[in-house]
This record gives structure tokens, C-alpha cells and sequence, in this order.
């Protein structure tokens, strides 16, 4: 009876006690996961921005009073994003003057010296063409599509932030010179009713006669042809002043920008696409200019990768295909300074360079900086320059009030304008930067000495007690001694023998050893005199010309 | 005559090829208010990341208590009790009013201390204290800010445009504030494009425009004299 008894209770007993045991390891499990999922997210830290322009026409000008370089700057569709561990920002405008402009259109407005009345409104709100999001402080969405086709969106949350910016034109880019030659212009987008520039009045030497026979067609209309061409059909709502219309134009674009954050990977994303494309009243078109940029990094090694690509180009009526390594000409690549003789030249009593820019990874241990871009039209405006200066400026200036002296300065600085124009198409960039987790330790040595003082007198008790008696003894009274040192096992490994410790002294350095850092103190303090010694014979001894000593105050000391 | 607690001489710092200070001489007595005011691209704001270690200039001295500082860096200053608020606040925005000002006590005053002195200065702060930084409002953060740096037992405070995007009844609080904390004896340079308010807490006043000083003196001689020229409508 007893034997099968025994195992009668006993087989439940073990079974349930298995299961107990196995109970809570199972129920923690997925805990355990799910912390380890939250580690995985706060691996590292990170900054991050990323910027998208379809369109980005910089103007170097040193005469324009703007403390910026370039000293203006146009972006169309530009967007931005800035995030961070724990912060996030995002900006899209459909048409972005630069940050000097865009975030200083107050401070100018006030420099204006006009009628406070008419610049405070203007003025409170800032820049009236852009939408911004933020994250935890700021808006978390915004959105603003000002006339139709003209796409402004942006928002920010934890983990995701984006920026969107788009237009589609229904200027018509075909390729005709009608419309382009300018006439009255529309509104700038936001500011309805804002007039147009003033169309130049005195044309500029052998410009038209140039473009004619760089686009085999006839040379641009005039102002009154043009009027009365547009007579005859309906005016296409065009959103780009008639002046810049003649510089570039473009059939639509769109531009995004965003960051996002995963388990373990931080991606900042940019990409930009342009459609038809013309510079220079037509000489030069293109059909399409994307770029696609991507810094991503998972907090050890960051990486980037992006790609440019491109329709095809019309120089002067010859149409070439376009790749990474150039204009591609008949199915063989071609540099673009191989381009034919004729046209070149050309285009260079124009002013106008084109190059292709290779794609830009920068990696510096944990940062990457990424830049691709699709091309950059330079254009040299010195043929112009002769033409600006024969306006007649000075004579309607005469005519403004002297209240406006300061606008007054503005506009006769712009008399000796030269401007180099650069127009990068396509530029998206990406900059990605992580940073450590700060390492805790999980134990804090204590150093209060009293603490000390009882494990000191607690182990000398010990070495005291059972130094030299046999191990029966010793292993009964080291037991509680090991217990609270377990933290740091190796105080007990490198301890000296009990009956040094006895003594109370602290450890001290062997004779030659204390002999040596003896030396090398005194040749330290030694080495300072004869440098200052060395100073002072140079006339150096002062630490500037005001016979100050060098040195970190501490201030809270200082008596009045 | 005392030593200043500040003395910068002709100095000169610039962007690159761009020189924003273009030999700048200014000098606080231990425990002034000075109120350094100017149009903005002045070089008010490179002036104080100058003075707090931040930026290296391209020649001149600085001087703190008579001791002539050569390639000090940021953090070896403000142990000495040199403290910055910068130009738009940097509080931790995910975090809340009581974390961000524990965040002080790794600077050696222990947490309660730092607490204690914020709540002080700021009740309001107090009413605040599980909020995240970040949902507050910019007068609130900017009390953040001021108590972070108080936290440091300054002897000389740099405060860079306090009033920054902020209502003019939160600005006047501030500068009560201000007060108070230069009557416990701690120098303060105040940086400010908008004078009227930092000039009546101020017992000095410099305009800074172009990268130089154009003018210093009592703060009722530089509203009488520069008002019209520096400060314009926004005084």
C-alpha cells in the first residue's frame, strides 16, 4: 500500500509543481518580447534633414542688400523636413524666396520705411506662401492649395513626418515663343492682384537675332504681337511672372520630402520630378528631370542611395538623350563640353553652362550626407548687363517721394546689376546623422565610507578570527562576508592577505614606483616654471596685451 | 574701481568671408544689468556665443573678472558660473517641467535644490511641473529655460532676445523676474532687439548695430539719443 500510495500523491504533486513552475515563464514571454521590441525603438538617437526642389534658382549679386549668399533665391515646391529624437518639423511652399527672405519677411517689411499701417499686416503673418507642421509643439497637419493645381501639404507625428509640394501648369510650354514675351502677368500665387515686373523696353543687343538662329525659329514676339496673338484665343492662367517665364519655364512639378522612423532604422526620403522645361526663351528644352534620394541608417552604419534620371534635351533644335555620365548623343555618350562646336559657342556667348552633377554620398562614421541633383544651368546675365544700364531708372525714381529713400537705394543698387543666375533642377538632398544611447551602469560604487569601514572591519574580523585555522572554520565564517561583496567579486580577489589588512593603512606603492611618480611630478612642475621663464624672456609672459594672466575664473568668488 | 566682471575688447569674429564683428568693446560691472540692444544682423547673438565659449573669434580678448580667457570651452565656463539662455529656449520638449529641470542636477546641485529654486522664481511652473515640455507655451518654456540656467548658481547670466515671439504682459513677467534675480547680486547681459521693456530693469545700455557698439550709457541716455536712429518703432 505505501509504495503505490506514495506514488499516488506524489505523481500529482510533481506534475502540479511542474506546472506551476512553468506557468509564469510562459505568461512572461511575450512581456519579455515586447520590451525588447520597445529597446529595439530607442536604440539610438538621430537628427535628420531632408529637402526636395523641383526648381531652385539661385542669384549671385553682391549689390542686393540682403545679408545671404546667394543674395536671392527662388525655390519652387520646396519642402523640408527637420526631425529629430524627439522633435519634428516640416515646411512645403509652393514658391520658397530662401531662408533669408522666407524667415527674415518681417525685418525686411519693417526696413522698408513704409506707412506702418500698411506693412504691420503684412508683416505679423510672415510669409504668406507656405504651410508648416510640427511635432510635439505645432501644428500636426497643415494644408493650403491656393488656386487650383498648387499643392501645399505637410504634417508631423511621432514617427513620421512629411512634406508635399506640387504644381501643374496650364501655361503652354509647347515650344512657341507667344505668351513668353510679356505682356501683362498674372498675380503671383497668394498675392492676387500683385502687378507684373514691366517688360524690359529696350531689347537686349542681338539676343533675339542669337535665339532665332539657335531654335530655327523666328525670333520672339513683340510685346504688341503678342497682345494681339492672345486676343484671339482665351488667356491661359499662367502663374509665372512673364520676365522669369523668359528664363525658365516648366510644364509642372512636384516635390516630397519625409522622414519616418522604425523599429531600429531611421529613413529620411526626398524625391523631386520636373516635367517639360524651358530656358532661354526655348533654346534650350528638356523633357523631365527626376531625382530620388535615401539616407537611412539602422544607428551603426549609416547608408545612401539615390538616382537621377533624365528625359531628353534640345539644344538649339538637336535633340540628345541625357545619363549620369552626360548628353548621350546616336547611342555613344558624350561629355557636354563635347558638344558641337556651333552650338557651344553659342550657348557660351549666352553665358550658359550646363553640367550634369555626379551624385554625393558623404559618410563620416555615423553621419551621411546625401546630395543628388539632376542638372545645373548656369547662366552668366553680362550680355544683359549694357541693357539694364540704359534704362531710364534713374529719371522714375525721381518721381518717388523722399519717404522712400531706403526702396530708393534698393532700386538704384539694381542699376549695376550682374547677376550670376544658377538653376539647379531636380535637387533632392538628405543629411541623416545617429548618436550613442547613453550608457548607464548598473552598479554605482559606494563610496560612503562608513559602509567601508564595516566590511573593512568585517573581513579583518574574519581574518582575525580564522586566519590560520583550518578550512572548517574559515568556510563557515567567509559565507556571509561573500554575500553583500558580490557585486564586485574582484574586491575579494585582489585583496591582501587578512593580516596586512590589520594594520588599516591604505595600499601604498611599492618604493621604486612612488620614487617614479615622484620624478615625473616634479619634472611636470619644473617643465611649467622654464616654459613660463621661457615666455617671459620672449616677451610672451603676458597672456595678452592687456598684462591679464590666462585662466578660467571662478566667478561665484569674485568680490566686488 | 573694481574689476568688471566682463570686459570683451576689440573684438572681431566673422562667418567665413563674412565679418559680423568688426571690433567690439563693451564692459559690465560685477553685478549690473546691461542691456545690449540693436537691430537684428547686428552681431548681438555671435557676440554671446563668443562670451560663452561657443564660437572662436578671429581676434581680441575676453576678459572675465580680470583674467584674460584663451580657448575656453562651453561647459568648463558655466561650471565657473557663466550661463546662457540661448536664442530660442532649447527645452526638451518630450520631456516634462520636472524632468527637464533634473536634468540640472548632473551639473552637482542636487535635484530637490534645483527644484526648489525654479518653483521659486516661477510658481507657475510649479502648476506645471507633469507637463510636457513641448505643449507649453513659449512664455512658459522660456520660464523653463531661465530656471534651468538658475539652476547653475550663475554670477553671470546671458539672456539671448528673452522677449523672442512672446506677448508683451509674459515679457513684462520675465523681466520682473529678471530683477529679481540681479538684485541677489548676478550680473546679467540682456540681449534684446526690443529695448523698452530690457532697458527699465538695466542699469547700463549698449546699441550694437553693424557689427560694432555705436553707443553705451545709462538707459534714459539711450532712449533719448538712439531711439530714433536703432530702435525705431519696435522700442
Amino acid at each position: 500500500m505505501s509504495a503505490r500510495h506514495h506514488r499516488r500523491l506524489t505523481l500529482p504533486v510533481v506534475a502540479t509543481g511542474l506546472v506551476a513552475l512553468a506557468l509564469p515563464l510562459t505568461g512572461s514571454a511575450p512581456a519579455v518580447a515586447a520590451a525588447a521590441a520597445e529597446d529595439g525603438e530607442k536604440k539610438f538617437g538621430y537628427s535628420a534633414l531632408v529637402t526636395a526642389t523641383p526648381v531652385y534658382v539661385e542669384i549671385y549679386e553682391p549689390t542686393i542688400p540682403i545679408p545671404a549668399y546667394p543674395q536671392a533665391e527662388l525655390q519652387f515646391g520646396y519642402t523640408k523636413v527637420v526631425a529629430d529624437s524627439s522633435s519634428s518639423r516640416g515646411r512645403a511652399s509652393f514658391l520658397w524666396p530662401g531662408d533669408a527672405v522666407g524667415e527674415g519677411m518681417k525685418t525686411i517689411l519693417e526696413n522698408l520705411n513704409l506707412p506702418p499701417e500698411v506693412v504691420a499686416p503684412i508683416a505679423e503673418q510672415g510669409y504668406p506662401v507656405q504651410v508648416n507642421s510640427g511635432y510635439p509643439s505645432g501644428t500636426a497637419a497643415e494644408a493650403n492649395e491656393p488656386i487650383p493645381g498648387v499643392v501645399m501639404r505637410t504634417g508631423a507625428a511621432e514617427k513620421t513626418t512629411y512634406a508635399q509640394s506640387g504644381y501643374s501648369s496650364t501655361c503652354d510650354t509647347s515650344g512657341t515663343d507667344e505668351g513668353e514675351g510679356g505682356g501683362e502677368a498674372p498675380g503671383l500665387p497668394g498675392i492676387p492682384g500683385l502687378p507684373g515686373l514691366p517688360e524690359l523696353p529696350i531689347p537686349v543687343p542681338g539676343l533675339d537675332a542669337l535665339v532665332s538662329t539657335l531654335t530655327e525659329r523666328p525670333a520672339p514676339t513683340t510685346r504688341s504681337s503678342a497682345r494681339t496673338a492672345a486676343a484671339d484665343e482665351p488667356a491661359a492662367e499662367c502663374q509665372i511672372p512673364a520676365q522669369l517665364a523668359q528664363l525658365v519655364t516648366f510644364g509642372g512639378f512636384e516635390a516630397s520630402s519625409h522622414t519616418e522612423r522604425s523599429a531600429g532604422e531611421i529613413a529620411g526620403v526626398s524625391r523631386t520630378a520636373v516635367g517639360e522645361i524651358s530656358l532661354i526663351g526655348g533654346v534650350v528644352t528638356m523633357s523631365g528631370v527626376k531625382a530620388k534620394v535615401t539616407s537611412s541608417s539602422d544607428g551603426t552604419a549609416p547608408k545612401g542611395k539615390g538616382k537621377a534620371t533624365y528625359g531628353t534635351i534640345t539644344i538649339a533644335g538637336q535633340e540628345f538623350a541625357i545619363g549620369p555620365e552626360g548628353v548621350e548623343g546616336g547611342g555613344q555618350g558624350t561629355a557636354i563640353p563635347g558638344l558641337p562646336d556651333e552650338p557651344k559657342a553659342a550657348l557660351a556667348q549666352l553665358g550658359l553652362t550646363i553640367t550634369v552633377p555626379q551624385p554625393v554620398y558623404e559618410v563620416d562614421e555615423k553621419e551621411i550626407k546625401s546630395v543628388v541633383e539632376g542638372l545645373v544651368v548656369e547662366i552668366d546675365t553680362a550680355t544683359l548687363t549694357d541693357a539694364l544700364r540704359t534704362l531710364p531708372l534713374q529719371d522714375i525714381l525721381d518721381q518717388l517721394p523722399e519717404e522712400l529713400a531706403e526702396l530708393k537705394k534698393a532700386i538704384q543698387a539694381g542699376i549695376n546689376l550682374s547677376p550670376r543666375i544658377v538653376v539647379h533642377l531636380g535637387r533632392a538632398t538628405s543629411k541623416l546623422e545617429t548618436a550613442d544611447p547613453i550608457t548607464i551602469p548598473d552598479y554605482v560604487p559606494d563610496n560612503d565610507p562608513g559602509t567601508g569601514d564595516e566590511e573593512t572591519t568585517d573581513e579583518s574580523g574574519t581574518g582575525g578570527g580564522g586566519g590560520t585555522t583550518g578550512g572548517g572554520t574559515t568556510g563557515g565564517v567567509t559565507t556571509p562576508a561573500t554575500t553583500p561583496t558580490a557585486s564586485a567579486p574582484t574586491t575579494s580577489e585582489t585583496a591582501l592577505p587578512p593580516s596586512e589588512l590589520a594594520s588599516g593603512l591604505p595600499d601604498l606603492f611599492s618604493i621604486p614606483g612612488l620614487l617614479l611618480m615622484g620624478a615625473i611630478a616634479g619634472a611636470c612642475v619644473a617643465g611649467s616654471y622654464v616654459r613660463r621663464l621661457g615666455l617671459a624672456a620672449l616677451g610672451g609672459g603676458g597672456a595678452c596685451s592687456h598684462g591679464l594672466d590666462s585662466g578660467l575664473p571662478d566667478l561665484r568668488k569674485v568680490n566686488s | 574701481m573694481s574689476i568688471p566682471i566682463l570686459e570683451v575688447v576689440d573684438l572681431h569674429a566673422s562667418y567665413g568671408r563674412i565679418e559680423v564683428l568688426r571690433g567690439v568693446d563693451l564692459t559690465i560691472p560685477k553685478g549690473a544689468v546691461m542691456a545690449l540692444l540693436g537691430p537684428n544682423g547686428g552681431g548681438k547673438s555671435t557676440l554671446t556665443k563668443i562670451i560663452s565659449g561657443q564660437k572662436a573669434p578671429t581676434s581680441g580678448h575676453v576678459h572675465l573678472a580680470g583674467v584674460n580667457l584663451r580657448d575656453a570651452a562651453p561647459e568648463d565656463l558655466a561650471r565657473v558660473g557663466l550661463c546662457t539662455v540661448p536664442e530660442g529656449r532649447s527645452v526638451f520638449p518630450n520631456l516634462t517641467v520636472e524632468e527637464n529641470l533634473t536634468l540640472m542636477s548632473y551639473a552637482g546641485v542636487p535635484a530637490e535644490a534645483v527644484l526648489e529654486t525654479a518653483f521659486a522664481y516661477f510658481p507657475r511652473l510649479l502648476e506645471r511641473r507633469k507637463q510636457l515640455a513641448g505643449t507649453m507655451s513659449g512664455g512658459e518654456q522660456q520660464m523653463l529655460a531661465m530656471s534651468r540656467a538658475l539652476a547653475s548658481d550663475p554670477a553671470l547670466l546671458l539672456l539671448d532676445e528673452l522677449s523672442m515671439g512672446l506677448a508683451p504682459l509674459i515679457v513684462d513677467e520675465l523681466y520682473e523676474t529678471v530683477a529679481q534675480i540681479a538684485q541677489s547680486g548676478v550680473s546679467i547681459l540682456c540681449i534684446e532687439q526690443f529695448a523698452r521693456t530690457a532697458l527699465r530693469v538695466s542699469d547700463y545700455a549698449a546699441v550694437m548695430t553693424g557689427g560694432r557698439i555705436v553707443a553705451t550709457g545709462e538707459p534714459e541716455e539711450i532712449m533719448a539719443t538712439m531711439s530714433d536712429v536703432i530702435l525705431g518703432g519696435a522700442a
